[in-house]
């Protein structure tokens, strides 16, 4: 691999991790700490991505590097992004456990279903986002500037989450995941929290989504397809609800596995299948499993240890404060 | 107003497919507390068993020769029996083990078994859509007989028009439908002369050629099959559920649980055989509805179908049968509906099954037919 492509290829994957963990560390709010459990969490993401393109296509913009605009699409992503954990929490307010994933995935559900009917937001083509800092010269993504924004904004969601787990707040908002009546008792304002803690998790998806859409130049409702979602939770899961350094430490494994895969994996091609109709036995290439295995890990990991892969691992690095 | 009508009818049909998954997502519901999200899968996989039964059994191709009734009826009860094995398995390996881990644990569990038969159908299935094989060609009843000379021109017709005709293919025969005039429209003589020519023709090659003429409103073959089976599963789900020993356990675990288990009825054989038969039942309704009506198979065909046919189930009462059927046919009237009555309503049934499903847990979460649960402390 030349110089160039390699920094283009670990570039791409460092800036999308970055991205993930900031989509799975806002995760882990609603799902681990407060205990709503939402498979909704790509339609945030979708939200604030397709506010920011929107923003950054619809405002007058010159030919120039536009940082005005740059940031003002990030705003309008976090702000839309939260407005719908508001519209999706107020009604959520009343389900919980099952019935409440069910819900927040009927939410993201209706906004795919609108988007893709809506010309200005580009049907299920997509929208080509220009790209408002581009160099002079190239077209070429600034990969250090991106770097620096998705680590940037992963580092914030996980200082911001860290220090509201720690304040009383905090304290209110894992209250309400142990014991919802007995929380309410004690003073705590379910509603408040619950819809708090839905439009800032909406919020920092939303950021992740404007700089997605930002980097990625292009949006379209595949990259936010139920299956993200899924693997948003499964990485909050692993990782152990409620644990940042787990979610951290599961969202980089989950992300890179199948980079790694493809990149090491010869391009052997395995029998996988004996199908008349498709002409005797099937084969497949052996990355191409990985989806395969990823489903099996996770019925395993939920059979043998249910709490997350990850939970109340300390590696060492320091005491528990609490031992749940 | 006949449109309507049309229209209705056509909901049905997409009704009793919802229904068909919508029952064993509620009984599993009703008795483990479980949202078995790879019911869908169940579906898809009904409709992948039903497609090898009749290419490999019975020779049948998108386009070859009608197969029989009976082939589509046996590769419907080999893709029910086949799906109510696999949810047998399935139970016992993952569901099982979890059964006193908690609900959110379960459902993780669930959308596991979910991606794993999404993912491996890819791989081993293909990921693309295939046409199913040709059971029979769909035909509109009522019809009349007529003669072609019967078809004036110059006239508007006040019926539609077609002619039905077999030709011998493959070493079966493959039934056609040419529609020559619709209601409403004049009657030409290009139409006249084109329903000449394919009778002539038709004489020639030595197919049987028959002129019918259809009033407003029809039921196609098609629908009329997919009533016929949902109708006569409820009636046999209604009688194993009221008026057998099975039934009456099955009530009895789903009511309470420990009592039941207490009781010395055996909770493992019937938690099993509740997934026996809603799987039979969604690997039915995938042979039928995916794979009949909609003529096409592919691993992700359940996704969509398996959700809504859950919102049906909530919006009948999750854990009632006769709820899920109501709550299914709703579903699907209301989506035709929705279609029939706004300009480009059908793009957005999927906002609108979803929007029913929000509304419906927030004010009434126990459903039409279901009990309210109160809060146990």
């Amino acid at each position: 691999m030349h110089f160039e492509q390699a920094v283009a290829f670990w570039g791409h994957h460092l800036i999308m991790v970055g991205i993930w963990l900031t989509l799975t560390l806002s995760l882990n709010l609603i799902n681990g700490y407060c205990g709503l459990f939402s498979l909704g969490h790509q339609g945030f993401w979708a939200a604030g991505a397709y506010a920011a393109a929107a923003t950054v296509i619809y405002l007058p913009h010159g030919d120039g590097p536009n940082w005005l605009g740059f940031v003002l699409s990030f705003g309008m992503g976090a702000l839309v992004a939260a407005l719908f954990g508001l519209l999706v929490g107020l009604p959520c307010l009343r389900l919980k456990g099952d019935y409440l994933a069910i819900a927040t995935l009927g939410f993201s559900e209706i906004l795919r279903n609108v988007v893709q009917n809506s010309r200005p937001l580009g049907l299920s083509l997509g929208l080509s986002v220009p790209n408002l800092i581009r160099n002079a010269v190239g077209k070429v993504p600034n990969y250090g500037i991106y770097l620096v924004a998705s680590w940037g904004l992963a580092a914030v969601t996980t200082l911001v989450l860290r220090n509201v787990v720690r304040s009383s707040h905090g304290r209110a908002i894992q209250a309400i995941r142990d014991d919802e009546r007995a929380a309410e008792l004690l003073g705590v304002n379910l509603t408040y929290y619950k819809v708090l803690v839905f439009t800032a998790g909406a919020g920092f998806a939303g950021l992740a989504g404007a700089l997605f859409a930002n980097y990625n130049s292009f949006v379209t409702l595949e990259d936010f397809n139920f299956n993200a979602g899924v693997l948003m939770v499964v990485m909050v899961v692993l990782g152990g609800m409620g644990d940042l350094l787990g979610t951290f430490l599961a969202t980089i494994t989950l992300y890179f596995i199948p980079v790694l895969l493809a990149l090491w994996l010869p391009a052997t091609r395995v029998p996988v299948f004996y199908d008349p109709t498709q002409g005797g036995v099937v084969y497949s290439e052996i990355k191409n499993l990985w989806q395969v295995l990823f489903s099996l890990l996770l019925i395993v990991v939920v059979l043998v240890r249910p709490q997350g892969v990850l939970k109340g691992v300390t590696f060492g690095l320091k005491a528990r404060q609490h031992s749940n | 107003m006949l449109d309507f009508i049309s229209y209705l009818l056509n909901g049905l049909s997409l009704g009793c497919i919802y229904a068909l998954i919508a029952v064993g997502y509620t009984m599993v519901y009703g008795i483990i507390k479980l949202i078995n999200f790879a019911h869908g899968e169940f579906y898809m996989f009904g409709a992948v068993i039903g497609y090898y039964t009749l290419v490999l059994i019975f020779g049948g191709s998108a386009t070859g020769r009608d197969l029989s009734f009976f082939a589509l009826l046996t590769a419907m009860l080999f893709a029910g029996i086949a799906t109510g094995i696999l949810a047998v398995c399935i139970e016992r390996v993952v569901y099982r083990p979890l059964r006193k881990a908690g609900r959110i644990v379960a459902l993780l569990a669930a959308l596991g078994v979910s991606l794993l038969m999404q993912n491996g159908g890819q791989q081993t299935f293909g990921a693309k859509n295939r046409p199913y094989p040709h059971t029979f060609t769909s035909q509109r009843f009522p019809r009349t007989h007529i003669e072609p000379s019967a078809v004036i021109p110059g006239s508007v017709a006040d019926r539609d028009v077609a002619v039905v005709f077999n030709i011998p293919k493959d070493g079966g025969r493959l039934t056609l439908v040419e529609n020559i005039v619709q209601r409403g429209n004049p009657i030409d003589a290009p139409a006249r002369e084109r329903l000449d020519a394919i009778v002539e023709q038709a004489a020639k090659d030595g197919c049987d050629a028959s002129v019918y003429s259809y009033p407003a409103v029809t039921v196609t073959s098609k629908d009329g099959l997919i009533l016929c089976v949902l109708g006569t599963i409820s009636l046999l789900l209604f009688l194993l559920v009221q008026h057998t020993r099975f039934g009456r356990a099955m009530r009895a675990v789903s009511h309470d649980f420990d009592a039941a288990a207490l009781m010395g009825i055996d909770v493992n054989r019937v938690i099993a055989g509740t997934f026996f038969i809603g799987a039979f039942v969604a690997g039915v309704g995938g042979t039928l509805g995916g794979g009949m009506y909609y003529n096409s198979v592919s691993p992700l065909m359940g996704m969509m179908p398996g959700l809504k046919a859950f919102v049906a189930a909530v919006i009948g009462g999750i854990g009632s049968i006769p709820g899920a059927l109501a709550g299914a046919l709703m579903l699907g009237i209301s989506e035709a509906l929705v279609s029939a009555l706004l300009p480009h309503g059908s793009l957005y049934s999927d906002a609108l099954t979803f929007s029913i499903l929000i509304l419906m847990l927030l004010v009434r979460p126990s459903g039409i037919l279901g009990k309210p649960a109160s809060d146990k402390l």
